[in-house]
């Protein structure tokens, strides 16, 4: 459905993958180096430990915990650590059927390299932002005109300036939890307002261990995000979309 | 009391849409702070890197910069045609070469390109603009037509310095100026900058 809209709104879309049981380091390093040929750039991602107590805070450097990997475009991301791959893809976003191709593909390198241990989680989360142009002389507008999640506020405290709502519901058909972020955000763009619009849902029951079960499963929840997304819409932030 | 937390060493541009920020379930791996302890080429031989050290950390600093600059535009993608997009990838991919580097200049500025970028988006010219660089760092379009040229230089907090050149009957006028991005359509609006902007 992303597709039928000129200018998606969407700025980043993640598929993660999460094992029961995570590998060692030695195998992160090695299956960092195999998506060497998809994703030229690395950075090496490194844990930091805060220690708090009476003579002040503390850092201390705990060691590697995976590699970031992103294409030359910087707009393909790959996260390997030890329990999880993330696949993301950041704007412009290319459709379902070229991102969910990506996904494969990297999911059966990485299964390969991780000997197909069972899953703990599988997930996909869409961040949209509707950027909204302010009118003539105008700074300021109603969120509810754009997006129909937000907070249930008395009149009796005036005009909206900023929110986030966080909401967590289930869907039974996908025996998986849906998580909804919105509120205001920063618009990277001048004169305009900005609404985050994030769907994550994920499943931690009943996981898939089949190649074609799990991407069926990613298939059906690539359809709910789409329908949830087209739920939390007005006319009007379509029309931004066109 | 211990505390594990993840963390980003990395300064991010200070502006722009820090998306990687947002708490959340699915992307926690790229959510997350993470260190950004270097960006590195995995084809990079690592006995190389001590003498090298200086090449090396140029390299690693023009690649950082090039690499933000890039998300950077990613956070307004959707509003930048395919075309114009991947124009400007190759420019920066050039203005940021280290085989033409001079040592002494700075990389690529975060905040200056998100002006460049909050610039563009609002003035929309239908023609892409030369690129350049400061030695600090800062970026510079330049649009010329005939024997007409206008110059802007983005710094910081949409900044914008602006020279412009332009020949008509009356001869030769020149201007130039310093303003916020969002008044330059009016501030150049008695050059008739479509003179620039359309193709």
């Amino acid at each position: 459905m992303e597709n039928n809209y000129g200018r998606p709104p969407i700025t980043e879309a993640v598929v993660e993958f999460r094992l029961l049981a995570p590998v060692d380091a030695n195998l992160v390093q090695r299956i960092g180096t195999s998506f060497n040929s998809f994703y030229p750039r690395s950075e090496d991602l490194q844990e930091i430990e805060f220690q708090i107590g009476p003579a002040g805070a503390q850092t201390r450097r705990t060691g590697l915990v995976g590699f970031k990997r992103t294409n030359v475009d910087a707009n393909e991301i790959v996260v390997i650590k030890a329990g999880s791959l993330n696949i993301a893809q950041l704007a412009p976003y290319p459709g379902w059927d070229h991102f969910i191709e990506r996904v494969r593909r990297d999911w059966k390198l990485w299964r390969s390299k991780t000997n197909y241990r069972d899953l703990a989680r599988i997930g996909v989360r869409f961040l949209n932002r509707i950027d909204i142009p302010h009118g003539a002389g105008e700074v300021t507008f109603v969120p509810k005109d754009y997006v129909l999640v937000g907070p249930a506020i008395p009149e009796a405290f005036g005009d909206l300036k900023a929110y986030h709502v966080n909401a967590v519901l289930r869907s039974e058909d996908l025996r998986a939890d849906v998580t909804l972020n919105s509120g205001t955000v920063e618009s990277p763009l001048l004169k305009h307002s900005s609404l985050l619009l994030d769907i994550d849902i994920g499943r931690i029951e009943d996981m898939p261990k089949k190649e074609d079960d799990i991407f069926e499963f990613l298939e059906a929840v690539r359809l709910e995000k789409n329908r949830l997304f087209e739920a939390c819409l007005t006319e009007d932030s379509r029309k931004l979309f066109l | 009391m211990s505390t594990r937390f993840s963390v980003v060493s990395k300064p991010r541009p200070a502006s722009g849409f820090p998306l990687t920020e947002i708490p959340g379930s699915t992307s926690g791996a790229i959510s997350e702070k993470l260190v950004q302890d270097r960006y590195r080429s995995l084809s990079q031989s690592v006995s190389d890197a001590p003498k090298k050290e200086s090449a090396a950390t140029l390299e690693q600093k023009l690649f950082d910069a090039l690499v933000n600059a890039k998300v950077s535009t990613s956070h307004v993608a959707m509003h930048l045609e395919n075309e114009w997009r991947q124009r400007l990838f190759r420019q920066l991919d050039s203005l940021m070469a280290i085989e033409d580097w001079d040592a002494s200049d700075a990389p690529l500025e975060g905040n200056s390109f998100s002006t460049f970028l909050r610039t563009i988006l609002f003035l929309r010219p239908k023609r892409a603009p030369g690129l350049g660089m400061t030695s600090t760092g800062e970026i510079v379009a330049a649009w010329t037509r005939d024997q007409d040229r206008l110059t802007m230089e983005f710094g910081n907090a949409d900044q914008v310095r602006w020279t412009l050149s332009r020949v008509d009957s009356g001869g030769r006028e020149r201007a130039a100026g310093e303003t916020y991005a969002d008044r330059m359509e009016q501030v150049l609006a008695p050059y008739f900058p479509d003179r620039w902007f359309e193709r």
